[in-house]
This record gives structure tokens, sequence and C-alpha cells, in this order.
């Protein structure tokens, strides 16, 4: 992957003007203060067991971590949550110092658009091109076309696929889909980003470059949070690790509850 | 003051790979073509019918006996115009009563010295309710044998008959419009089960519920004022062709009013029924 991808500064000014990026949700310069705030979050789905239980976790603006955890042990569900995707049965959330429970659909909305998120299943949609894939987040969040025309080839070119920009989805293969959904998730230079298995449909070296590219990116000032049931991949970096085993935060080296 | 379509953001997901849709929305189309037809059709039979009531309710003939005298005749007339209900009584000219015996009697046979009773024209209030009874029994008191002659008894089966077909027509034109419509909200309600999860990753990515929407019945609008236009296209062809035997002339406006709400209202139902199916569906995510 060639070069260092510098982001779209002009990306979130768009946001501003569309949704009150930033400044409007009280999310610049929070030095200190916690990004995202679980507080005893538990979630239970209709008639089945509790698949999360008091869940206490903080992320610092800046943090890089990675959440671990066998399949099945909540993972998603716990970034289905910090992405607004689900609501917590019982517990607390605070999103950039908000209570999004408090707040009205277009401010969720709002919130949203500051997260970028890593779906482990890729999430593209099959009838746009590559490029108007990634281009999503940036045209919700108001980007003009040629702003979009400038950026998307420098991304895509970072992420090792420039060659695919015109071409859809069901051509492409398992890792280059998910090098487009990340593509899309990190296009707007989000605030916080949250990767669902990113290197779960990619060769070992691969994955170590699209670890590389996150890093890169919370080098930029994004918060990022990692899901992968690698425990041994996480291992690898330098990063701190928190482990969720059956719906419980536990400590990573001593393998009790946090 | 912000004018919010201007500034909707472009969320364009092209359907035109979508093959179903369209297949899917060329059923309410061939519907709503056959209730333009039904709707033309109806038009027509209702100024049928209107006609007819009108040249019912409107003519009736007196007959005086060929040896009435002027007087009598004068007496007669004089009954008949101070009638309430009655417009108009006249004594047709013996020119006019030959020209309306003539088809019958061929044009050698010497009228005028036929013993052909005198024939007066009445035009009748179609509202005034006369008592036709009361009427008759004056007329033949001032000119015996003069007879009443009303039409209306042997042509009611006939008007019935229109007026069942205007209401079985109308009746099927508002069934065919309801199954129209429904099967347009099905083909939107499959289209938008297929695009669940467009719909759902727009929202997991920050669009707004108004903007989604906006999205999807935009293309509902463009699809249903499509299947419309193709209806409408049709329906004028049809109306225009040469041998079309029409109840309605092609120059009539409300012809042509048909034709543009074929066009239009599917397209207005797809684009409320997106929305409304949107937003619903969005009611059910955070």
């Amino acid at each position: 992957m060639p070069g260092v991808w510098t982001g779209s500064p002009g990306v979130c000014q768009f946001a501003v003007a569309a949704s009150g990026c930033g400044a409007g949700l009280g999310i610049a310069g929070v030095a200190g203060r916690a990004l995202v705030r679980l507080e005893h979050i538990g979630k239970r789905y209709d008639g089945r067991a509790e698949l999360l239980h008091d869940i206490s976790l903080a992320l610092e603006p800046g943090d890089f971590r990675f959440l671990t955890g066998a399949s099945g042990a909540g993972k998603t569900t716990l970034l289905n949550i910090v992405s607004l995707a689900e609501q917590p049965s019982h517990g607390t959330l605070s999103l950039f110092d908000s209570d999004p429970a408090t707040l009205s659909r277009a401010a969720r909305a709002s919130l949203r658009r500051q997260i970028g998120v890593v779906f482990q299943d890729f999430r593209l949609i099959d009838e746009l091109s590559v490029h108007d894939n990634v281009a999503l987040p940036l045209r919700i969040a108001g980007a003009g076309e040629r702003e979009i025309r400038n950026h998307i080839p420098e991304l895509l070119g970072w992420l090792g696929i420039e060659d695919r920009i015109a071409v859809r989805p069901p051509v492409l293969s398992a890792g280059e889909k998910q090098r487009v959904a990340i593509a899309r998730a990190i296009v707007h230079r989000p605030e916080l980003l949250l990767a669902d298995e990113p290197t779960g449909h990619v060769d070992d070296e691969t994955a170590l470059l699209l670890v590389r590219v996150f890093e890169q990116l919370n080098a930029l000032g994004t918060t990022v949070l990692i899901a992968s049931h690698d425990t041994a991949f996480a291992e690898r970096f330098d990063h701190p690790r928190v482990h969720l085993a059956n719906g419980v935060l536990v400590d990573p080296a001593a393998g009790g509850p946090q | 003051m912000t004018i919010r379509w201007l500034h909707r953001p472009r969320l364009d997901i092209s359907s035109g790979r979508d093959t179903k849709i369209l297949l899917l929305c060329g059923v309410p189309a061939l519907m709503a073509y056959v209730a333009a037809m039904m709707g033309i059709g109806l038009l027509g039979l209702s100024d049928m019918l209107g006609e007819w009531n009108r040249l019912q309710a409107g003519t009736l003939t007196l007959q005086l006996p060929a040896d009435t005298s002027a007087a009598r005749t004068e007496m007669a007339l004089a009954v008949l115009r101070q009638t309430p209900g009655i417009a108009g009584a006249r004594l047709l000219e013996p020119a006019e009563t030959k020209r309306l015996l003539e088809p019958w009697l061929g044009p050698s046979v010497p009228i005028d010295r036929l013993p052909v009773p005198h024939l007066v024209d009445l035009r009748v209030d179609p509202d005034a309710a006369i008592d036709f009874t009361a009427l008759r029994q004056k007329l033949t008191s001032v000119a015996p044998g003069a007879e009443l002659e009303e039409r209306r008894a042997g042509d009611d089966g006939r008007r019935a008959d229109l007026l069942r077909a205007v209401r079985v027509l109308g009746l099927g034109l508002w069934l065919v419009a309801m199954l129209g419509a429904m099967s347009l909200v099905l083909a939107i309600w499959s289209h938008l089960a297929r695009h669940q999860l467009v719909i759902e990753l727009l929202h997991r990515l920050g669009a707004d519920d108004g903007d989604i929407a906006a999205r999807f019945q935009t293309q509902a609008l463009l699809l249903g004022l499509l299947g419309g236009a193709g209806a409408a296209v049709a329906g004028a062809l049809t109306v225009i062709w040469p041998g079309y035997s029409g109840l309605l002339p092609f120059a009539d406006w409300r012809v042509w009013a048909v034709v543009v709400g074929v066009a239009l209202v599917p397209g207005l139902i797809a684009m409320a029924a997106a929305r409304v199916m949107v937003l619903r569906r969005l009611a059910h995510m955070p």
C-alpha cells in the first residue's frame, strides 16, 4: 500500500454544515474526557439469556484498543450498541459527551455520522460501484461531488485497490470487499472507528497492513476499537486489549472479570 | 430560509438493473390502462344516460283527431300552456307532419287528403311533477279523442338497463382502481423488502430518516410515473385509434383529464406508499 493517507480535512466541514459535526456535539477538544463510556450495560433479547452483562468500558479520544472474544461472546452486539444500532437493555451509554437515549432521532443520526463502522459482513451495495459505495458517508454528510471525486481515488490507492474503483462488489474478492468496507468506514475521517473482524477475510500479511492503516488513522486522531476473535493476532500489537467472555468483560491478563 | 430538498444529500442507488420492479410495476400499469378505458366508458355511458333522461323527460306528443276544429285545437293548446311544467306547446305545420309520415307512407301518397291527426309537440320541464291523469281529462274534455302520448312507460326499462350498466361499470372501475393501487403498493413493498439492508445501512451511516425516505420515494415516484405514463399513452392511442368507435370524442377534455390522471396518480400513490413504508421500517431502528 503506497504512501500515507492524510485524510480529508475538508470532509468535516461538510459534516458541520449538514449535521453539526464536532463542535455542535461538544466533541471537539474534550481531551481527558471519555469519547465512549459504557456503564453497567446489559443486553437481553426477548425470551433469551442475557448476552451482555454489566459491561463498563471507557474509550478516551485517541485510544486504540482491541476487543477480543470467541465467536458468540457478544462483540458484535457491543459494537452495535456503541454505534447506536441497538439499544442496551439496561445501563447507560455516553457518546461524545451526549446521552443518545435523550437525543432526537436527527441528533442520533448526527452522532452516527461521527462513527465509522467496518461491518463483519461488509454490507456493500451491489448496485453501486466501489467508488459510490465508498462515497456514501460523504454524500450523507453533504460533501460536494468534486471533493468526493478528488478524495476517493487517493483513499483507495492508500488501501491498494485503486484499480477496482469502477467495478461493483459482486466481482470483488473477499479481501477486496474488506478493504472497500474499510475505505467506506474511514472516508469521512470519523472521530470513532469500530471495526468488527476487519481482518477476518484476508491473509496474515494483508491483515497486518490493514491494522497499520488503522494505526495511521489513529495517529490522525481517530479513536479505534477493533473486535477480533483472534486473540493471538491482537496480542501481536502493542495496543491495550479488552476481552469479552460469555457476555462479561474480563481482564485479558488475569482471565477474570475486570 | 433553507429549502430542505435543495440540500438533500445525493443517495443515488441505481435501480437500472432491477428488472423485477419494472415487471411488478407492469401489473398496476396494465390495471391503470384498464381503469382509464373503464373511466372513459363510464363518462360516455353517463353522458348517454343524461341525454336519454333529458330527451325522455322533455319530449311529449299530443295527438288530436283529424276532425278536431280549430277552436277546440286552440282550447287544447291553451290548456297545455296553462299547465305548470309544460314549457312549450306547438302545433306542427301540415308540412312538418307530412315530413314525419313520409318515411312510412311514401312520397306519392297525398297526405293532405288523408285524415291525419293534428300533432302538438310539447316541451316539458324534466324536474316538474305533472299530473298527467288530470291533464288527459282536461284535454279530452276540450278536444274529445285527444291522446297524450308518453314514451316513458316503454322506455323506462331501457333506461333502467342503462343506469344498471353505469352502476356496474362504476363498481368495476372502483374495483380495478383499488386492485391497481393495491398491486402498486405491493410492488413497492416488495421492492423495499429487497432493499431492507440498504435502508438499514443508510440509517447506520447516519443518514436522516427524511433523506432515506426521500431517496426511495423519489424512485417510487419515477417508477409510478413510468407505469402511469405507459398506461396513459396506451389509453391515448386507444382513444385516437382510427377504428375506435368510442363513447366519447377524443377532443372531449374529460378524456384527456382521465388520461393525465392515469399518468400521474400511480406515481403519487407509489411515492406516498414508499415514504410511509420506509419511515415505518426506520421507526423500528433506534
